[in-house]
């Protein structure tokens, strides 16, 4: 490639060596976000000797043992599938609740601003604050340690949460083409199917994946409102911590196991938002 | 297709602005009717009530002997285009073409030979599996107008589907748009704020302003006869030249000038709003039937090719037609103490240069008298 090409592909301004500078100092912040994800990630495949060596021995050996530990001898599965029911209930209701009234707080001007401010009440408090009155109401009905009241009370902020981020999603998209459908011999139902959701749903997917994240890791109010037959994974990982210290090698192996599902959809998130909406049927 | 009656249509926004108010309109079967007007005039409110997306607050729509006042859209068996083509980008444009259809529950061979059809005719037979955004916006439009053309409507509703295109294809469409309606001979509202286009496509033109029904015409009546000072300036390109004047003894007077009253006509004496089209001034009397002098001093010459453009100042205050039309007929008269300029379109080839001194021949046959208070035409 002629000197010429070169010139034209790198940037107005950008020497070879502010190129190296920038790459390094990039490099450096990457490790210093990934360092503990890292460590984690090493310290949940090796043995407990190994975990609590520093300096850390870098060719230790690979075991599965601290997984071992919390799925066999700990039987951390039945809090995993809690979390999972609490996590998949609480996404697919907010987005069945949420939708809908975001599209008619986007399409219809229901409620006005008032009510998309009165949507973040709810989240303008610590949340200290809401779980104890929550505990009690739920111990006076008889509903303490159950999921179905840790469903409820995290309905409360991801359906605030859905409603939020769709409205926006919803009103950036041309009502034209619905109101297309609708000349076109659709009903408001049929419109909404047949042309709004398909374009809508990189933001609904969006939303829905924040929603289970948002589920999948609370912790405060899992604490508070769950006990022996509905505790959560967050809390069980907690457990792990205890007055005769920290079971550092399985605390590392559940975090891994935590992190998972969260890091794969996040990587899907990405493939939806960079996607975007398929825009062009309108003027642009 | 259908005939479209509007009876006393209007529409009310819950904070009391009438977009729309006491429409009366009759189209007849196969006419195209054009809904011109200014920005926020009620044009688009008035065509998306008749296409059911918008609601009355009083009168009645029918198509054909049907009332649909109250009908959703779908049930109107009316196509629309929209302004912004409103295409669904999620569908090829053969999907496109027969969504209508296929909510239409039409048979799936029939739908695929229609929109075969309105591909070939409309240039779209290549495009059609491409999807909306893989298309240009010439390429939009003509699939927006297919989408319509395709279903077979009572009525065809365009909401300024030509807006969005370039000066020199917004042409050449509009002169497509009258040999398609020519050939399909549907019952058409078209709006638009280019009086142009109004003029071009309409059978008739509805002239609307702040939501009210101005003028009612066919293009050639609504240039020659306007029925008020709006109408006359915003029909007409250039517009016509307005001027405050003064009947008096026999004479239209304004600042030094003096032009007699035409033959024929007895205006009653005292203020009054003189009109005179740029295309009824000229250099050369010939042709003219009742030629009277004009002195001006030319201050602008522009070579229009087969016309010159000539502007001049009149020693007279100017005089802004929305003026009138915004105080709704009532006699407040704004003006500013700079002088009105005058334009007339004369043949090129005339011998004038800018600074010069002449005399222009104003045709009295022609020229517009208005009511000052309330902005109407004088007939007398």
């Amino acid at each position: 490639m002629s000197a010429a090409g070169l010139a034209v592909e790198r940037p107005v301004g950008h020497t070879r060596l502010g190129s190296l500078a920038s790459h390094l100092l990039l490099i450096a912040t990457t490790l210093v976000v990934l360092l503990p994800l890292l460590w984690v990630l090493r310290t949940a495949f090796v043995d407990r000797y190994d975990a609590y060596l520093i300096p850390p021995k870098l060719d230790a050996p690979l075991t599965l043992e601290n997984f071992h530990q919390i799925f066999v001898v700990d039987e951390f599965t039945p809090y995993i599938i809690n979390s999972l029911i609490v996590a998949i209930s609480v996404t697919a209701l907010a987005l069945l609740l949420g939708a809908p009234a975001a599209y008619a707080i986007a399409r219809y001007r229901t409620g006005g601003s008032p009510l998309r401010i009165g949507l973040l009440i709810g989240q303008m408090f610590p949340p200290i604050v809401l779980v104890i009155p929550i505990f009690l109401i739920a111990r006076d009905l008889g509903m303490d340690d159950t999921l179905t009241t840790l469903i409820i009370a995290y309905l409360a902020s991801n359906v605030a949460f859905v409603i939020w981020s769709l409205v926006g999603y919803f009103s950036s998209i041309p009502k034209d083409a619905e109101e297309a459908a609708l000349i076109d011999g659709c009903n408001r139902l049929q419109a909404i199917r047949r042309v709004l959701l398909p374009q809508a749903l990189p933001g609904i997917f969006a939303a829905a994946v924040i929603s289970f994240i948002l589920s999948w890791n609370e912790f405060l109010f899992a604490l508070i409102l769950t006990g022996n037959v509905s505790r959560t994974f967050p809390v069980a990982i907690a457990s792990l911590v205890s007055s005769r210290g920290v079971q550092i090698g399985p605390t590392c192996a559940a975090v891994t196991a935590i992190v998972l599902p969260t890091a794969l959809f996040a990587l899907l998130i990405k493939r939806f938002l960079v996607r975007g909406i398929a825009l062009g049927g309108v003027k642009g | 297709m259908s005939t479209l009656t509007l009876e006393d249509v209007a529409k009310r926004y819950p904070n009391g602005v009438d977009a729309v108010a006491g429409i009366d309109i009759e189209v007849a079967d196969g006419e195209c009717l054009v809904l011109v007007g200014p920005s926020g005039c009620g044009k688009s409110t008035l065509l998306r009530m008749i296409a059911g997306l918008e609601t009355l607050t009083a009168g009645t729509i029918r198509v054909g002997a049907e009332d649909v006042t109250t009908a959703p859209p779908k049930d109107r068996d009316v196509a629309m285009v929209f302004q912004s083509y409103a295409l669904y980008p999620h569908m090829t444009v053969a999907e496109n073409l027969g969504f209508g259809l296929k909510m239409a529950k039409v048979p799936k061979a029939e739908a695929a030979t229609r929109v075969a059809d309105v591909a070939r005719t409309l240039g779209l037979a290549e495009l059609l599996e491409r999807k909306p955004a893989a298309l240009s916006g010439g390429q939009r439009q003509r699939v927006a107008m297919g989408r319509a053309i395709v279903r077979e409507p009572k009525l065809f509703l365009m909401d300024e589907p030509l807006s969005n295109l370039d000066a020199k294809l917004r042409g050449a469409m509009r002169s497509e748009l009258v040999r398609l309606h020519e050939r399909l001979g549907v019952t058409t509202v078209y709006v638009t704020h280019d009086q142009t286009e109004a003029m071009t496509l309409g059978d008739r033109v509805a002239v609307l302003l702040d939501g009210k029904l101005q003028q009612l015409d066919t293009p050639t009546r609504l240039f020659e006869r306007p029925a008020n000072v709006f109408v006359a300036g915003f029909i007409g390109s250039p517009p016509m030249n307005l001027v405050r004047a003064e009947i008096a003894a026999g004479e239209i007077s304004f600042g030094s000038h003096r032009l007699p009253v035409p033959a024929g006509r007895t205006p009653a004496e005292g203020p009054v709003i003189l009109g005179i089209r740029p295309t009824d001034i000229a250099l050369d009397p010939a042709g003219m039937a009742a030629p009277a002098p004009l002195g001006v001093t030319i201050d602008l010459v522009e070579r229009l090719g087969a016309e010159l453009q000539l502007e001049f100042p009149v020693d007279a205050p100017r005089y802004s037609p929305e003026a009138v039309a915004e105080d709704d007929g009532e006699a407040q008269l704004l003006s500013d103490d700079s002088r009105a300029r005058f334009v007339a379109l004369v043949r090129a080839g005339a011998a004038i240069a800018i600074g010069e001194s002449t005399q222009v021949q104003v045709d009295l046959s022609r020229i517009h008298l208005f009511d000052p208070a309330t902005g109407e035409a004088r007939r007398a």
